[in-house]
């Protein structure tokens, strides 16, 4: 009995000293089978997504938004095919659900990776489906300032923006005609990775404005809390919830793509912990068996 | 001057112009209104010249290594600056659009695969940190890891295939346990605020300036 005992002891005292190495590479490879050979797990579209895509869908064809770009390449592997599956939705299938007819779009960035996401991502986008730049929307930039920014943006849009990136003055952007304040922005939609949302629900969604976002999935809880309290109309959780928008939207990609690895990838880690525990249990049972 | 008079005319600023901003928020007066929608302005531009600021302070403390050829820290210094040039001479040919080829193509093919393989390697610390520190050594530890655990079988989709109660537990972990949570630490943010933004304006706080 008491060799089996150190037996026992001995095995979770190696699993306990197993070389890191090992468990990367069990991850590596959890991660790379989904793309060799995708499992197909479903994925159910969720309350938050639902709503993101039923609030865009229902703002009347002409309406403008604010399109806050606040997230960067680091961030991308979580929001960047969700923020793609959007762009696709907004120039493509909005307009089909609409008789042709458009949003317009006021973009912008608080933060200074935005412009060259916005150049990466949303202008390609634009380009693709003729958006006339200009008329269909504006693209102001990098605007320092944090949530000060923000702040005094939803009181007087054409103070902090007298032009846009190209150095065109407001007045000559069709895109802008009628904008001065948040009571002439429909909705905002913030692609997020550094808190943007939190200023827009504040500074915004206090005074009416519709607030949403793309968001990595650190943040969901605080945006759960949010979206619970009404400040939010819906978000977009990590490549999770890109996979739901990109179901909801009738083209399955890139988010879809990485729900499986997300999958395998989430289980190891909760077989980890779950060993882990256990090696602990085992560990504290010996311990008071010697004494 | 004194330092000590010198100190008390931006303290003095800081008082009025928080003042007028706080006032307005609460208030509706036209006149205060008009200064407060300008201050606003200002400090919107003045964070641009910080950033400008921030630019020539690294560039200064970096140099400062390398013609004092600090030890371990000189050639880091002049890797710095390289990039640094490297990456914002062309950025600077095109400031407007932000277009220059070189300064897309350092972006797109050095910076940003880099900055996602930071992030990536979050992936493997959290396998390691699960396997060798999540750790139920506690009843509230062992609580805090069930939660974590039903929450990521939430976002995994292979959670509803396991049983179709995880992503009911884990959205009512969310919505209730965890907002409440978070609300009590938003709750609290705020009134740390509140009162260090009165400690400001009164004059006590004066961190900003510089030194203690």
């Amino acid at each position: 009995m008491e060799v089996r005992s150190k037996e026992s002891s001995g095995f979770w005292e190696k699993l306990e000293n197993i070389d890191h190495r090992i468990l990367y590479w069990i991850l590596i490879v959890a991660i790379a089978i989904p793309y060799l050979r995708p499992l197909g797990i479903p994925v159910p579209v969720t309350e938050p997504v639902q709503d993101f895509y039923n609030t865009l869908d229902a703002l009347p064809p002409g309406s403008t938004m604010i399109l806050e770009i606040s997230s960067g390449p680091s961030a991308y592997g979580e929001i960047g095919p969700s923020s793609e599956a959007v762009m696709e939705y907004l120039t493509k299938i909005y307009p089909e659900h609409h008789g042709g007819d458009r949003l317009r779009f006021v973009i912008l960035s608080v933060s200074e990776q935005g412009p060259l996401m916005y150049n990466a991502y949303a202008k390609p986008k634009f380009d693709e489906t003729g958006w006339q730049y200009g008329v269909d929307y504006a693209y102001f930039g990098f605007i320092s300032g944090l949530e000060t920014a923000v702040a005094r943006l939803a009181e007087d849009i054409p103070s902090l923006l007298p032009s846009d990136y190209l150095g065109n003055d407001i007045d000559d952007l069709k895109a802008m005609d009628g904008i001065h304040s948040y009571k002439d922005i429909a909705a905002v939609m913030v692609w997020d990775s550094m808190g943007a949302t939190e200023w827009y629900v504040k500074h915004w969604a206090s005074k009416g404005v519709k607030v949403g976002n793309v968001c990595v999935a650190v943040s969901l809880p605080a945006y759960t809390m949010y979206y619970k309290n009404k400040d939010m109309y819906g978000f977009i959780g990590s490549s999770r919830g890109g996979a739901e928008f990109e179901y909801l939207i009738g083209k399955p990609g890139d988010a879809v793509a990485t729900t499986d690895t997300l999958s395998l990838s989430h289980l190891w880690v909760i077989i980890l912990i779950i060993t882990g525990n256990i090696g602990l249990l085992v560990e504290k049972y010996f311990s008071h068996s010697k004494r | 001057m004194s330092g000590i008079q010198s100190r008390n005319i931006p303290v003095a600023l800081v008082f009025v112009c928080g003042l007028i901003v706080t006032v307005a928020f609460f208030i509706d007066v036209p006149m205060l209104s008009s200064i407060s929608d300008s201050l606003q302005t200002w400090a919107v531009i003045v964070s641009g010249f910080a950033l400008g600021l921030g630019i020539v302070n690294m560039l200064a403390i970096h140099s400062r290594h390398i013609s004092r050829k600090t030890s371990g820290q000189w050639p880091f210094s002049v890797v710095f600056i390289l990039f640094f040039l490297a990456q914002a001479a062309p950025g600077l040919v095109d400031i407007k659009t932000l277009s220059n080829p070189i300064y897309v193509w350092v972006y797109t093919n050095i910076f940003s695969p880099l900055a996602a393989a930071m992030y990536a390697i979050l992936g493997f610390f959290i396998v390691s940190a699960a396997y060798r520190a999540m750790r139920a050594r506690s009843l509230e530890a062992a609580f805090v890891l069930i939660a974590g655990i039903i929450v990521m079988l939430k976002n995994a989709p292979i959670g509803a295939v396991i049983w179709s109660g995880f992503p009911v537990l884990g959205t009512w972990i969310l919505d209730v346990p965890s907002a409440a949570g978070n609300r009590a630490v938003f709750i609290g943010a705020g009134i740390g605020t509140i009162l260090l933004g009165l400690r400001v304006l009164l004059g006590y706080e004066r961190g900003y300036l510089g030194g203690r």
